[in-house]
């Protein structure tokens, strides 16, 4: 919902505006706004009755008497005021009106008729003012030489784009100390020599320069500046200009986000915001993206991606930004600082997204259609050893497991090799598996496997097609405004033969009426439908991809004989995407919001809205039995991780509403600019699941949990409820335009903390000063448009809970450990119900286990920030930015509390008992100009954060670095501790003289890796892994990312536009871990990848890796070498557009139409492996993020 | 920069301040308290007798099972690929203790250490209770404040208070041979502050006798025919055997006194048993085979051998023994095999049957049959048909040539499914036989009349001469050379029937024999010529890299000759932190 500010009240400081009538009514303001505050929730009833000079009608006869009079007559009879000048009034005494009931439109065209005034209705009162001057604006000059002369200039200054008169815009004469501003018209009327030049300056426009020229009429136009310092910005239960903000805010609009095709909407914001961290997850279709402001600035590593999500408001309620159409919003503010926060309480402590989407203009109905179909692959793929290599080096790291007492096997044999060699050499020719001889007569004989397939390209051979389509009308009637579209998105998966296809549909209505002049109503409907079906994820299927896994290259897809290959060794993943069953998920998110805005009487507004949300999600998995085969189809067995069948039912029902009301008071008083806001806020869910899980299935192929002969078939459900209430209150105040403050309170109340425990109270303040706009800054405003310094500090509570993560929202409602017991109810211990290991009856025992313990004392975390910051404009404000730096301290964090003696056999609750500190700053720059036809744009954000600093923590209190989630007070989140290495070991002699024990068992060989004894005990070791005694580890770096940037480049040309957006992170270090980086990682199944082919030979002791081991866990450690730099640069976006001629698109009845071709993450800069994507390198495994190629085309008809 | 408002802002923004607070002040208690509406909370818990059972339930998970695989890995039985760190000497003082509370809703007392996972993680005898963990103390306290809730009669309630302190019984003893003197949490605690948390260790006698009287609660209020998987008063007995021969013999050869009244109740608890006529051996009459079949049943419940059984059922509840076992690296030692009887119930130092070890054939000629039951020889089927010849020696065959097969099925299913059902026990028969005769020869009041019935009844199973008191000759390359012959042979007898069944260590322990391990050939696999490294060569199996040492003796740790016993090695350390935490913690001696 938007507050306008009413121009009309911003009245200049030279304007020479009747203000008794202003008076009056700040009044009446007064006195209806406090008793407003007092009773807390609003009176509608006393509000006045909005009316129309349409509606109202007066009785009336005027005979030759002044104008005054007439206007006297019509305020007695009605409520409306008239606003005048008395000197315009003063002319005209003898207007004359017949008797008779007219309405008073009808009364005053007939009045001032007779004069040359013109009437303005605003609210309840009703302008007088002298009609524009008629003049001719393209006179043609005389040249004739002659002394100035002063005249009296008069005009008009309106908007460039819009034709909207500006009001108070200054106009002077250049070099002198004339200045008058426009009047409530925009009109102005200024002395200054005939030859003079007229400065026109406002604040958010373009300073325009104009030659009088002798004329005494000039209209002016403006141009507002790029990224106008007039804009309106959204923020908590309201907007603010930008001009005045006090506290963090970043704003992106809709431009940035259209003329391109995204996945979701976090796909389009990220690095668009400096510090608003976007992680994409994977590329599977219908991943979400989860969202961070400021960095993981809580104890929260380990719980898996869902750590610090902002809130996120989309019109003002919390829903899943993942789940709209991008093209749907208008813009999208993060407000980052606790001060700006601080209006969303207890929910906020991690920053807030407001989500704002379009809404209908006034003006003939528009419609719009936009639509692309891309194409997509992975950007980045592991790629695998080929068959030869792959025997080659598991016989070298079998040779060197039997060498020194490691792991070792059965290596391949001679035949083998020359099998594999024969039809990696001619595949056409010979067979990919010959029937293994050791099993010669039996009649389960398998194929033992010699082919050389690319698994990954199998898996990923081509390019997986993705379309969007977006229709929507909108346009309005006098007071109705409406808009309605209709999205749909639908994504192929990458990974061919899953067949995984993710459709989104997402109409949406949203209807707005100023009923009244008082009143108006909003509804805003919005429904999102996704469907998703992919294969049955079981166990082997990692989250629906087959990255990296444990099939040889040897293995080819199908038997020589046609079955599909696997034989009970190894699981082939296209058989089992083939064969296995379905995973289909369907749901209806439904989302109401009704609104109300009630203007009871002037600079108050009444806001209540009201929002209902039923979500459904269906959720049917199955899996289906298949069997495997040997030589000749020889049946071996059923495949077992399929085995027995069975189908799981998930129903998922969650209600939650929201009701917020609010009321803004806003005023201007000479210098003083006030604004006051109150309001009141309650959220309720309810969420319900039901599952079933039923196998033996009668027909697999027929998944209904209905059929089946499952003695015990599992059923499960879980309901749970949370409710929270805040009120909160805010004031700002500028001082000349000036001085800027901004004052928030907040009263929140959740249901998640005992009663005791239960409400929190988060004060926060911010002040600003708008340098250029003192005096002494005068001779500079032209250059520097703007300069603004701003401080804020605001301490905001948390109400979630540890082993979830201290996260302001779960974007997904669905989350079961969202709607946990667990998390709802932190304070009241349950008794766990679950099945024991050990069979009662013959079936596993159902049991009840004891409570936990639940601290008595736990409360809500504190988050506090300070943030200081700048906000610049530069020459006409074609330059604008800002920087901000900030300090973040969150104390009083839910961790596990001070350790207990393990007598106490329960974990120690959680307490607020941790305290985490960290820092960072963010830049932006935005330059905008144009050279002849040329526009162009440019915007640069770059941000940082500091590690994050444990300043407190009890539940570690022997310092234990083990594992890099290890939380130890005094050091910083993401340490990654390790060893040095010093190469390798050069001799077998030389390694078996260093005591390496500790590492690994097994005898060190020339080509381990020598690593440093840092400690000098002639042992290499860990000591107890405690940051005092870590033997030979050390501090060697840090997960956190640090300086990540986003660089938007927009040009346009004629009916051409380009745009590019490179987005990346400088530094960040990576501690590789995976079966890609070492060979044979875990055992002898892990297939090396082919950057593990460098390995140490005798004959290669240069390599990058050490001696080839199957599960080489000595050369494995974490160490300085092996620490990689996952910084990275990558054009996430490259967009060519051409718009059709206006001349051409008239011709064919359309207003606008534009096609285009974007790339998506087509290049990007990096030192790491081709197998790793840099963006998802610290979570390898995941789904592969896809590069595209998109056409699309936008319409207006 | 404030002074600037006039009086008028001035009184706005009092009102406007005034009002905050009174909005701030509106508290909605009735729309925040909520309560959990699909969980279970203590208030409305304990009702009746089904609430006592499903409580009860979740401690079955503690049971401790003989899942048989890497068994016995701690002791001189067993050379594992990876050489246990205890008894290497390397073992190192944790820091923090491991629990086994969990907020997953699958409870599990057991943790298992080696990180295999066994049929969801249940675990064998000697790889339990090595935690410093009292999570499954305080689920039983729990209910004993509780249970007096239910409605029920007594008698109903002491069947749950019974299996409560079976439970709690077995657990201190478990601490008890861990750690030795142990804090005894016998109340439930609430306050974390509470000085009992921060008490110091109870001595071990006392501890003991506090386990005796839970026992003697379960052992006197456990039915006699418990429904279907449900702990009975044999359970109970079976536990209390075993725990009573333990204490009984530690306090006698640790010389702490006061051991006849436990060797007397280790003797009692197994005469009950045996006087049941519940339970026999299993036998089929094939002494070849009905040992090597007893570990293989599908279905051990009504099993005669099964006093209490670890059942699994297919696609309810499995585990992955048979390729575990399959694949362990596991390996007896050359000292195990050597104690294997000849078949004429002599010992190989005195046997004329005996026909030395040079190859793998005639090492296991002539021997108690229970040799070619539990290690790989030639002509066991592996895997459908995959026939051993030669041992397959590997890190994921087997480290010494002496390849444990108790438990491994040839089954293919099995195998490719890495899921098999194949019951475990958690008490068998034999052992209470074993505990009877060595309780009695202990006290002094073993007569043939015992052995007959306990020691000969497992010898006539696989088809073994008896053992005759009379006629028992010193074995010269005993163990205990200063023991009894009786008892000497008895354990000898013990360690052969139980062998992979995971008490070979807390047996050493409760002997008072560490110095076992210094023997060098507990650490010596089978002998590798270079005539029988020559067959290999010969049908492609490699072992040139296999290390052996000067008699050619597999030498799976080529590092050590020996291992050194380390009196410390009898008590597990304490975890660092706990110390800290409580300093009336003392850390065990030696360590």
């Amino acid at each position: 919902m938007k507050f306008l500010l009413f121009k009309f009240f911003s009245v200049p400081k030279k304007s020479t505006v009747h203000l008794t009538i202003l008076l009056r009514i700040m009044r009446y303001t007064t006195i209806t706004f406090t008793v407003l505050l007092t009773c807390c929730n609003m009176l509608f009833a006393s509000v006045t009755r909005g009316q129309t000079i349409r509606d109202i009608s007066v009785v009336m006869s005027v005979n030759n008497q002044t104008l005054k009079y007439a206007i006297k007559q019509i305020e007695k009879q009605t409520d409306f005021r008239f606003a005048y000048k008395n000197d315009e009034l003063k002319a005209y005494n003898n207007v004359t009106l017949p008797a008779g009931n007219r309405t008073v439109e009808q009364t005053l065209k007939l009045l001032l008729g007779q004069t040359d005034l013109m009437y303005k209705q605003r609210n309840n009162y009703i302008l007088l003012v002298p009609k524009p001057a008629t003049t001719v604006q393209n006179e043609t000059p005389v040249e004739v030489v002659t002394p100035a002369v002063d005249v009296i200039v008069k005009g008009k200054v309106t908007d460039k784009a819009t034709g909207e008169a500006l009001i108070g815009v200054s106009v002077r004469v250049k070099g002198g100390t004339n200045g008058v501003a426009t009047d409530l018209n925009g009109a102005f009327s200024i002395n200054a020599p005939d030859n003079g030049i007229l400065v026109v300056s406002y604040l958010g426009y373009v300073t325009a320069e104009v030659s009088v020229d002798k004329r005494t009429a000039i209209n002016i136009t403006l141009d507002a500046s790029s990224k106008g310092l007039s804009e309106v910005v959204v923020v908590g239960y309201g907007t603010q200009k930008k001009v005045n903000l006090t506290g963090s805010i970043a704003t992106v609009n809709s431009d940035k986000l259209e003329n391109r095709p995204m996945v979701n909407l976090g796909d389009g914001l990220q690095g668009l915001i400096p510090n608003l961290n976007v992680s994409l997850g994977g590329g599977q279709p219908g991943t979400a993206a989860t969202f961070n402001v400021r960095g993981g600035t809580t104890l929260s590593l380990t719980n898996g991606g869902v750590a610090t999500t902002p809130l996120v408001l989309i019109d003002g309620v919390a829903r899943d930004p993942n789940l709209i159409d991008p093209n749907d919003v208008a813009s999208v503010t993060v407000l980052k600082d606790a001060a700006s926060a601080a209006i969303y309480g207890g929910r906020a402590a991690n920053g807030v997204i407001l989500i704002t989407t379009k809404s209908g203009k006034a003006g003939p109905t528009r419609v719009s259609y936009s639509g692309s179909y891309t194409i997509s692959r992975p950007t980045r793929l592991v790629e695998q050893v080929n068959s030869l290599d792959y025997i080659k080096m598991f016989n070298e790291a079998n040779r060197t497991g039997l060498k020194s007492g490691g792991y070792s096997t059965t290596p391949f044999t001679a035949l083998d090799s020359t099998m594999a060699t024969a039809y990696f050499n001619d595949p056409a020719h010979n067979p990919a598996g010959y029937p293994d001889p050791s099993t010669n007569g039996s009649p389960n004989q398998k194929y033992r496997y010699v082919g050389n397939t690319d698994w990954t390209k199998v898996l990923y051979p081509g390019w997986a097609p993705q379309q969007q389509h977006n229709i929507s009308v909108s346009g309005g009637e006098g007071k109705t405004t409406f808009l309605t579209s209709l999205g749909y998105f639908r994504q192929d998966g990458l990974e061919k033969s899953a067949n995984q296809v993710y459709q989104r549909y997402t109409p949406t209505l949203k209807v707005n009426s100023d009923v009244a002049k008082w009143l108006t109503l909003g509804l805003n409907m919005s429904m999102t439908h996704t469907d998703n079906d992919q294969p049955a994820q079981t166990r082997i299927n990692q989250g629906g991809a087959w990255l990296y896994s444990n099939i040889p290259p040897l293995m080819p897809v199908y038997n020589p004989d046609g079955n599909f290959s696997g034989q009970g060794n190894y699981t082939n993943p296209q058989a089992v995407n083939a064969l296995s069953g379905r995973d289909i998920d369907s749901q209806n998110d439904f989302w109401t919001t009704g609104r109300v805005i009630i203007r009871p009487i002037d600079h108050v507004s009444v806001n209540v809205d009201y929002t209902w949300n039923a979500l459904n999600d269906n959720r049917k998995a199955n899996l289906i039995p298949f069997n495997e085969y040997g030589v000749n189809g020889a049946f071996l067995d059923i495949y077992p991780w399929t085995n027995p069948s069975q189908v799981i039912e998930n129903k998922t029902n969650n209600n939650y509403n929201a009701l917020n009301a609010f009321a803004t008071y806003e005023n201007r008083f000479g210098k003083h600019y006030l604004k006051a806001l109150v309001g009141y806020n309650q959220e309720y869910q309810h969420y319900q699941l039901g599952s079933t899980l039923v196998k033996n299935l009668i027909d697999p192929s027929l998944p209904a949990s209905g059929i089946n002969n499952d003695p015990k078939p599992q059923v499960g459900s879980v309901e749970t409820e949370y409710a929270l209430v805040g009120t909160f209150s805010r004031l700002n105040y500028i001082y000349d335009d000036k001085y800027l403050v901004e004052i928030n309170a907040r009263y929140d109340g959740t249901s998640r903390f005992q009663p005791n425990n239960r409400y929190s109270f988060s004060p926060s303040a911010s002040v600003g000063w708008n340098v250029v706009q003192e005096s002494f800054m005068e001779d500079v405003r032209g250059t520097l448009n703007q300069l603004k310094l701003r401080a804020s500090y605001g301490q905001l509570p948390n109400q979630l809970v540890p082993g979830i993560g201290s996260t302001g929202q779960m974007l997904n409602m669905l989350a079961s450990s969202v709607a946990s017991s667990g998390f709802q109810y932190p304070y009241i211990a349950v008794q766990q119900t679950g099945l024991v290991n050990y069979l009662l009856n013959g079936q596993q025992g159902v049991m009840v286990a004891a409570p936990g313990l639940i601290s008595a004392l736990y409360t809500w975390e504190k988050v506090q920030t300070k943030n200081f910051g700048l906000d610049y404009a530069l020459f006409n404000s074609k330059l604008n930015g800002s920087f901000d730096y900030f300090i973040t301290n969150i104390k009083d964090i839910l961790a596990p509390g001070a350790q207990t003696p393990s007598t106490l056999g329960a974990p120690v609750p959680p307490s607020n008992s941790a305290a985490v500190t960290s820092h960072g700053w963010e830049f932006s720059l935005n330059y905008t100009d144009k050279i002849n036809d040329l526009n162009y744009s440019l915007t640069l954000g770059l941000s940082n954060t500091s590690n994050t600093r444990v300043t407190k923590y009890a539940g570690n209190p022997t310092q234990n670095i083990s594992s890099p989630n290890n939380f130890v007070q005094g050091q910083d989140l993401g340490n990654i501790y390790g060893y040095i290495n010093q190469g390798f070991y050069k001799t077998d002699a030389e390694a078996a003289a260093v005591d390496n024990s500790a590492l690994a068992g097994y005898k060190w060989l020339a080509g381990d890796i020598k690593y440093k004894d840092l400690n000098g005990d002639g042992k290499i070791n860990y000591g107890n892994n405690t940051l005092g005694n870590m033997g030979d580890k050390t501090l060697i770096g840090n997960t956190t990312p640090h300086y990540k940037f986003g660089f938007n480049l927009n040009l346009s040309y004629k009916s051409f536009d380009f745009a590019t957006f490179i987005q990346g992170v400088l530094k960040q270090d990576f501690y590789p871990n995976e079966y890609v980086f070492y060979a044979f990682r875990d055992d002898e199944y892990s297939i090396p990848s082919q950057m593990t082919t460098n390995y140490w030979t005798p004959t290669n002791t240069n390599a990058y890796y050490p001696r080839i081991r199957f599960s080489g866990g000595g050369n494995e450690q974490a160490q300085d070498k092996y620490i990689l730099n996952a910084g990275y640069a990558r054009i996430k976006q490259l967009t060519l557009g051409y718009s059709l001629p206006s001349e051409v698109v008239k011709n064919i009845k359309l207003q606008k139409l534009r096609v285009y071709v974007t790339g998506a993450n087509l290049f990007t800069i990096t030192s790491l492996n081709k197998s790793y994507d840099p963006e998802t390198a610290p979570t390898f495994g995941a789904y592969p993020l896809n590069k595209s190629l998109s056409f699309g085309v936008q319409a207006t008809f | 920069m404030l002074k600037i408002i006039t009086m008028k802002n001035k009184y706005i923004l009092y009102i406007a301040c005034a009002a905050l607070t009174i909005v701030a002040s509106c508290k909605r208690e009735s729309f925040l308290n909520r309560t959990p509406l699909s969980d279970i909370v203590p208030q409305n818990f304990f009702k009746n007798e089904t609430d006592l059972q499903l409580y009860c339930n979740q401690y079955y998970s503690a049971l401790t099972i003989q899942n048989l695989f890497k068994a016995d890995d701690n002791s001189d039985d067993k050379v594992n690929a990876t050489i246990n760190p205890l008894l290497a000497g390397t073992y190192t003082i944790p820091s923090t203790a491991s629990h086994h509370y969990s907020g997953s809703t699958t409870l599990d007392f057991n943790s298992n250490t080696d990180g295999t996972v066994i049929g969801s993680s249940t675990v064998n005898v000697n790889q339990s209770g090595t935690d410093w963990d009292f999570a499954l103390i305080r689920a039983c306290n729990f209910f004993l404040i509780n249970y007096q809730k239910a409605n029920i009669p007594d008698a109903t309630k002491n069947i749950y208070v019974g299996e409560t302190l079976f439970f709690r019984a077995n657990d201190f003893w478990k601490k008890v041979k861990a750690f030795g003197d142990v804090p005894y949490i016998n109340k439930y605690i609430v306050d974390t502050s509470k000085s009992v948390l921060y008490g110091p260790r109870m001595p071990h006698k006392q501890v003991m006798d506090s386990v005796l009287k839970d026992i003697n609660f379960a052992v006197a209020n456990l039915p006699v025919n418990p429904p279907n998987g449900r702990l009975g008063k044999y359970a109970a007995l079976a536990l209390k055997a075993r725990i009573c021969l333990w204490e009984g013999t530690y306090r006698k050869y640790a010389g702490v006194g006061d051991e006849t009244a436990y060797l007397q109740a280790a003797s009692d608890a197994a005469e009950q048993i045996m006087n049941s006529g519940l339970y026999k051996l299993y036998s089929t009459g094939n002494p070849q085979s009905d040992y090597y079949n007893l570990f293989i049943q599908e279905e051990l419940q009504g099993n005669s051998e099964a006093i209490l059984p670890m059942r699994y059922l297919p696609s309810i509840l499995m585990n992955g023994i048979d390729r575990l076992l399959g694949q362990a690296g596991d390996g007896y030692s050359k000292d195990f095999v050597n104690s294997i009887l000849c078949s004429d119930g002599l010992p190989t130092s005195l046997s004329p049957l005996y026909k030395g070890d040079n190859t793998p054939e005639d090492e296991s000629t002539n021997r108690d049959p229970r040799y070619k039951q539990q290690i790989a020889t030639r002509g066991f089927d592996f895997l459908a048909g995959d026939i051993i010849t030669l041992p397959r020696i590997g890190t994921t065959t087997t480290s010494t040539g002496y390849q444990p097969i108790k438990g491994r099925s040839n089954s293919l299913a099995a195998w490719n499914a890495n899921a098999s059902t194949y019951d475990f026990f958690i008490f068998r028969y034999a052992e209470t036989l074993l505990i009877e005769a060595e309780a009695k020869a202990e006290l002094g009041l073993a007569s043939q009349t015992i052995i007959d019935n306990t020691i000969n009844k497992l010898r006539d199973r696989v088809g073994m001469p008896h053992m005759i008191i009379a006629n028992l000759v010193k074995d010269p390359k005993s163990d205990f050379p200063t023991l009894p012959v009786l008892i000497d042979e008895i354990r000898r007898e013990r360690r052969v029937e139980l062998g992979s069944e995971g008490f070979r260590f807390d047996d050493i322990k409760r002997w008072r024999a560490g110095t076992l391990i210094n023997n060098p050939n507990t650490i010596l696999g089978m002998k590798l010529t270079s005539a029988l490294r020559a067959q290999y060569t010969a049908a492609k199996l490699d072992v040139s890299s296999v290390v052996v040492d000067a008699n050619n003796y597999i030498r799976q740790y080529p590092s050590i000759t020996n291992r050194t016993w380390n009196d410390k090695m009898y008590l597990l350390p304490i975890p660092t932190d706990e110390i800290t935490l409580n300093p009336n913690l003392k850390q065990n001696p030696g360590w």
